[in-house]
């Protein structure tokens, strides 16, 4: 015989419920110390890791802004040397750099 | 160590002042731990997760900016971590499920305990093997939303997932899970009383 003291809930009233439950979520004693402690490691192990993120977008920003008046250039000069034919004058870039490939290129 | 408001916090935890972070964790401690403990399965796994969360935003402070809200961004961390959580662990119980019983076949009801207290535990055993069901988007959706009872806003906010998205996702998940629901009530009413259907 099945102990059924109430109606089985509907899948609305389940999921109240359920919304309702609290799970165990007491963390165990010494949580605190053992985040330190691996924070400590991360620390030795890696150096700072929260200071090389920023570290490294900061530079990919700076060398991106850096390299845009040498693309400017690039580009001039193919514009003065190719023309303004492309995509043949890309097709031409591309068989001389072709040429520095080690290798001896395509 | 003396008061400190959260901002003052952040922003010695992100000049590298461990006990700026530790203080900062505490604030947290307890949202953290509610949240991880709707993805977690036992002690272990929660802490596990708990302590990926706060290393993650350890990790993370530097690309803080500090005129965002501190607790959004925390939580945003909190989310995704959870989120990858699932992911990483989605593997591991399905190889757990195929050698234990199936789901489907365990006796997860609400047996119309009259203590309230062990009816809403028996109600999230329940939702708990539902979900179990869904995949990991569909679940984080249906707990963000349906559990800890979020707004479509929020929840959108939380996961960077549109608005609509999130309300499809979730109306879907609820919908496979409610169909789930009523077909494992069906089966067990089935199996108590085999004449009825005939």
């Amino acid at each position: 015989m099945e102990p059924l003291k109430e109606p089985d809930p509907t899948f609305d009233a389940l999921l109240e419920l359920a919304r309702q439950h609290e799970p165990d979520a007491e963390p165990r004693p010494g949580f605190d110390t053992r985040l330190r402690a691996r924070i400590r490691e991360l620390r030795v192990a890696g150096g700072e890791p929260a200071a090389a993120f920023p570290l490294f977008t900061r530079w990919l920003w700076s060398a991106s802004w850096g390299l845009s008046p040498v693309a400017a250039l690039l580009a001039l000069l193919l514009a003065l040397f190719y023309g303004f034919s492309l995509p043949e004058g890309a097709g031409t870039l591309v068989f001389h750099l072709a040429d520095w490939i080690p290798g001896g290129g395509f | 160590m003396p008061e400190c408001d959260e901002s003052e916090l952040v922003h010695r935890a992100k000049a590298g002042d461990d006990d700026a972070y530790a203080a900062l964790a505490a604030l947290y401690r307890d949202r953290v731990f509610g949240t991880a403990s709707r993805f977690a399965r036992g002690r272990h796994e929660l802490e596990d997760l708990a302590q990926e969360i706060f290393l993650r935003v350890w990790k993370g402070l530097g690309t803080f900016r500090e005129d965002a809200p501190f607790e959004h961004w925390f939580m945003r961390i909190a989310v995704r971590t959870c989120y990858d959580f699932l992911r990483k662990h989605r593997r591991r119980r399905e190889s757990e499920i195929l050698v234990d019983e199936p789901l489907a076949d365990q006796e997860f009801r609400v047996t119309g305990e009259a203590d309230p207290v062990a009816r809403r535990r028996e109600a999230w055993e329940v939702v708990r093997s539902l979900l179990a069901e869904l995949g990991e988007k569909d679940r984080l959706v249906v707990t963000l939303v349906d559990l800890e009872g979020r707004s479509i806003r929020e929840t959108a906010s939380l996961t960077g997932w549109s608005e609509s998205n999130v309300k499809v996702r979730a109306f879907r998940a609820r919908k496979r899970m409610r169909d789930i629901y009523e077909r494992r009530e069906e089966e067990r009413r089935r199996r108590l009383n085999p004449d009825s259907s005939a």
